[in-house]
């Protein structure tokens, strides 16, 4: 959109950007090249009439690389579409630029130049056009235009949270805190009377300006703590708080208050340490009660917790129904089967132990790692561990002469020679078992 | 114009590219000033350039007054005399002669080291300002050495302006263009109050940034995004927000007093029986009933006579705890050669120890037995004695020591199995939370008194406002109700200050409670906001209410 066209007056042709012929005598009358060679004449236009040539301004004047009709394009975009609007100004100026060369261009000629705000001296020396023609088609060929994004219709919805009536890009809502404080204020207007009642009148429009002050910093404070807490998620928070126990809702309630006192950071660590005592403390209750009935180990205890519960379903359930009473003395008949199974499993020779089975052995937590490692690598119970540590430690200490591994086998005829001697070895690198100096 | 002509004649000679710039501001100056005909109104960027150009010359100013002002103090009377004369003409000349004095001060700097050649143009300028044909010589000779001392001091004040003043406008007039902000243009800080009051017209603006006064962050996302379907209605967000801006009362006094009862967590109970409802279909299970069930015996049994290969995976043969957990307190060393004497001695130590006692044992039993013998009835001692047997000479032998006391031990009361690990470390935790939590209780205690205090305040002043907007409100609808009617003068006046005093005396009460209320509790707020011993590091955000005073 170059800001001045021209046109052929004979065949209509557009020559703003060629070489054309311009009459002098007649008032707006362009020819192009050939119309003008082959003598045309219209109207009162003769081809004796006396002729001016008009050249294109695609000379480089500041640049090396922009002409002077692209100069003239490029302030002339700017007066009218307006500086900043690169992308517009890139559009307008065409010749395959793209904004940022426009906004470079325009910075560097025209704002960083001394003569501010014109550009500075021309170009020194004699331009060579063919080479800058040559440079200009080339851009051109090689110029991709950016891909047009369709733009969609961006309708005024301010009010596009999840709160309605909330403004997110304003930060107001559409009904504030004392949102009738403007009511008062609304009809006020200032006259320039100076009789003693109109300056009464006067103080007494000034106090409710100072009134309608106080009020709408009363509501910044509010609606600081607002964001300060961002409790315009109100979703999320809701969601939390359905989430927590009851004890735990009460608690945060009361704690709300404090909020408007403390940052959000602050207040989340003062609600937080709450949490966490009643989790602690309902932690604590529980190995306390698995405490009571003889547990030594999270596992029994987990194990625990899931009987009892069974049991609350089981006594729930009988209560209505005359099946689950069957049920339940089925259940009562079973438990006393423990004893007879633990009579009948001392006659019959044990099975060997397996790792799982080892886990579960008592007195484990007297063992250090290294001893329960050596104790599930050669099937031994801690029990019966301990007694052996016991044999082995008091016979060295009471033996006279150095204790060999040999000895400590023929202690224990009746157990595999390979355990001993491992064990043995165990408590000699630990110098327990030792030579007496 | 003729003037201006004899200028530019005068510059011609002299044409170097600093002169040039003024020349051609002034130039440029001239030609938009003649082009704007006062019928036309001219184009913006006219104007920009006009505004441009006058803030130049401005600032071009006061580096001349100090040029003038130095030169009068130095030059002879005649020179003075010569200066009265040139300060007389009009303001137009004035201006002329400040940009000749750039142009010479321009010289000046080109030839600095070339001072035969800058004196003759200085002599010839000086001539044309005087506009007198003929000096004297006695005059030159009198006049050089004085202009070569003004040379060498001035040689320094004006590139130092010129360099900054020239960095400093490209630099800020690029950034003004790109913000495309007129005012900032025009207004920065080197005016002064009074100026920034005249350039902006307006009759006061506040010192200070007031953007403090507004909540939150301007938002600089995007918004055109559609309407989200299911809102929540305000007046259910509202509702939400009462617990968050409810009064403070005692109740939250006595909240933050109180704290939480955890007193009954730090103890651990003793061990009680064991469990017997656990169900035999699963073997697990039933091992884990036998493990409860022997993890309850303190007695030792079996002994090492008869011990086998299935005494390994069942726990018939035990010691007893004593035993047991004498043998875990055990701690390998593995020390290396220079070290291995000591524990070595002590082993031995232990050993004849232990050995003498045996030896007075099996004196008191047998008599005139060999050495030989004695070794060998040792080693079947060992054998042949139970392992409860052991336990109660260890335990016999420990309360010589005086390490266990009479009586027995109760073994239930022990506390070295998993649950009373965990136990103790959660009790350990609930500790450091539990006194956490007690020191943010006391910084919002002494917080508290104080927002109740203010609170107070607030209250007071809302119910003075109150009143006071109702007199409003009441004053103004009988006022229009009586200028509907015709009411003389008198009757009207009479009205208005009859019913002024009640507000008038509403007026004085806020006006004394905001006087003398309001300063002590923004001294109280602002010390507390600065207080670094808070436990918290509390950064309050509750800005007082800036209650400006009644004029």
């Amino acid at each position: 959109m170059p800001p001045q066209k021209y046109h052929c007056n004979v065949c209509a042709q557009d020559i703003t950007r060629s070489i054309h012929i311009r009459c002098v005598e007649c008032v707006d009358f362009d020819l192009c090249i050939p119309c003008f060679t082959s003598g045309a004449s219209l109207g009162t236009h003769h081809p004796s009439h006396p002729y001016r040539i008009i050249e294109t301004n695609s000379y480089p004047i500041f640049d090396e690389n922009w002409g002077a009709d692209e100069e003239l394009l490029l302030i002339d975009a700017c007066e009218t579409l307006g500086l900043g609007n690169w992308a517009d100004i890139a559009d307008y100026v065409g010749n395959a630029r793209t904004k940022e060369e426009c906004r470079d261009h325009y910075l560097k000629t025209y704002i960083e130049s001394d003569c501010y705000p014109l550009a500075s001296v021309e170009l020194p020396g004699p331009v060579d056009r063919i080479a800058f023609a040559a440079r200009k088609r080339a851009r051109i060929e090689a110029f991709q235009p950016p891909p047009i994004i369709p733009q969609k219709p961006l309708a005024s919805t301010p009010q596009c949270h999840e709160i309605q009536g909330y403004m997110p890009g304003r930060l107001e809502f559409d009904q504030e805190y004392m949102n009738e404080a403007e009511l008062p204020i609304k009809d006020m207007n200032f006259d320039d009377d100076l009789h003693e009642s109109a300056k009464h009148e006067m103080q007494l429009k000034l106090t409710m300006l100072n009134i309608y002050n106080s009020r709408l910093t009363r509501r910044a404070v509010r609606k600081q703590t607002i964001f300060n807490h961002n409790l315009l998620d109100y979703r999320r928070l809701q969601a939390n708080e359905k989430r927590m126990s009851k004890e735990e809702r009460n608690l945060l309630n009361k704690t709300k208050a404090f909020a408007r006192l403390l940052t959000g950071p602050d207040y989340q660590k003062f609600v937080n340490s709450y949490h966490e005592q009643i989790t602690l403390k309902k932690q604590i209750s529980d190995l306390q009660e698995w405490r009571q009935m003889g547990l030594t180990t999270l596992e029994q205890g987990h194990k625990y917790e899931r009987d009892k519960t069974q049991k609350f379903l089981l006594s729930k359930a009988s209560a209505s129904y005359d099946k689950q009473l069957r049920h339940v003395k089925s259940f009562n008949q079973t438990t006393s089967a423990p004893f007879q199974v633990r009579d009948i499993q001392k006659i019959v020779p044990r099975k060997p132990a397996t790792p799982t089975m080892f886990s579960a052995s008592a007195d484990r937590q007297l063992l250090s790692e290294d001893e329960q490692a050596l104790c599930s690598k050669l099937q031994i119970f801690p029990k019966p561990f301990l007694a052996l540590k016991f044999a082995l430690i008091s016979a060295s200490l009471t033996s006279k002469k150095p204790f060999q591994k040999t000895d400590a086998v023929n202690l224990f005829k009746h157990l595999d020679a390979n355990k001993v001697e491992q064990v043995y070895d165990f408590f000699h690198n630990a110098r327990w078992i030792g030579a007496p100096t | 114009m003729s003037s201006e002509q004899q200028n530019e004649a005068d510059s011609k000679p002299a044409v170097i590219p600093q002169c040039f710039k003024i020349e051609n501001q002034y130039e440029t100056f001239s030609r938009l000033s003649e082009t704007s005909t006062p019928g036309v109104v001219p184009s913006v960027s006219t104007l920009w350039r006009l505004l441009f150009e006058l803030q130049k010359m401005i600032e071009c100013e006061p580096s001349c007054v100090e040029y003038f002002r130095q030169r009068k103090e130095e030059l002879e009377s005649h020179v003075d005399s010569e200066i009265e004369t040139s300060k007389d003409e009009s303001s137009v000349n004035k201006v002329e002669e400040k940009v000749e004095e750039f142009k010479e001060d321009n010289v000046e700097q080109e030839i600095k080291q070339k001072r035969s050649l800058s004196e003759s143009p200085q002599e010839s300028m000086l001539e044309k300002v005087s506009k007198k044909p003929k000096v004297s010589e006695a005059h030159n000779e009198e006049i050089s050495p004085e202009n070569v001392e003004t040379i060498e001091n001035e040689l320094d004040l004006p590139v130092k302006g010129k360099d900054e003043q020239t960095t400093g406008l490209v630099y800020k007039n690029a950034n003004d263009l790109l913000t495309g902000s007129l005012l900032s243009f025009i207004v920065d800080d080197s005016f002064s109050y009074e100026q920034k009051k005249k350039l902006l017209c307006v009759d006061s603006f506040p010192t200070s940034d007031v953007r403090s006064l507004v909540a939150g962050t301007p938002a600089t996302d995007d918004f055109s995004h559609n309407k989200p379907n299911n809102q929540i209605s305000i007046s259910t967000f509202y509702s939400s927000l009462d617990p968050y801006f409810r009064a403070f009362n005692d109740d939250d006094i006595a909240f933050l007093k109180k704290g939480f009862d955890v007193s009954s967590s730090y103890n651990i109970p003793p061990l009680g029986e064991r469990y017997y409802d656990l169900t035999p279909e699963d073997e697990m299970t039933n091992l884990c009933a036998n493990s409860i069930y022997q993890n309850l015996q303190t007695s030792a049994q079996g002994s090492l006579e008869a011990f086998n290969e299935a005494d390994t995976v069942s726990e018939e043969v035990r010691c007893g705890p004593l035993t047991e957990r004498l043998m875990a307190s055990l701690i390998p060393c593995y020390t290396q050669n220079d070290e291995e004497q000591k524990p070595s001695i002590a082993v031995g130590e232990f050993a004849e120890t232990d050995s003498g006692s045996e030896k007075s044992k099996i004196g008191t039993s047998i008599d005139g037995i060999e050495s030989g013998n004695n070794e060998y009835t040792e080693q079947p001692d060992i054998q042949e004695s139970s392992l409860s047997i052991c336990e109660d000479r260890l335990r016999y032998t420990l309360k010589q020591l005086g390490i266990l006391y009479d009586g027995d031990v109760d073994w239930s009361k022990r506390q070295d199995d998993e649950i009373s690990a965990t136990l103790r470390s959660l009790n350990a935790r609930l500790k450091v939370v539990s006194d956490e939590n007690e020191k943010m209780r006391n910084a919002l205690l002494q917080m508290l008194p104080e927002e109740m205090a203010f609170q107070e305040f607030q209250n007071v002043m809302d119910d003075l406002d109150k009143q006071i907007e109702q007199a409003y409100v009441k004053r103004n609808r009988s006022l229009k109700v009586k200028k509907k009617r015709i009411v003389t003068d008198k009757i009207g006046s009479s009205a208005t200050s009859g019913s002024f005093p009640v507000i008038k005396s509403l007026m004085d009460k806020r006006s004394m409670w905001l006087e003398k209320l309001q300063p002590l509790f923004q001294d109280k707020l602002t010390q507390h906001l600065g207080s670094p011993t808070s436990i918290f590091n509390d950064l309050s955000d509750h800005t007082t209410s800036n209650y400006s005073t009644s004029v």
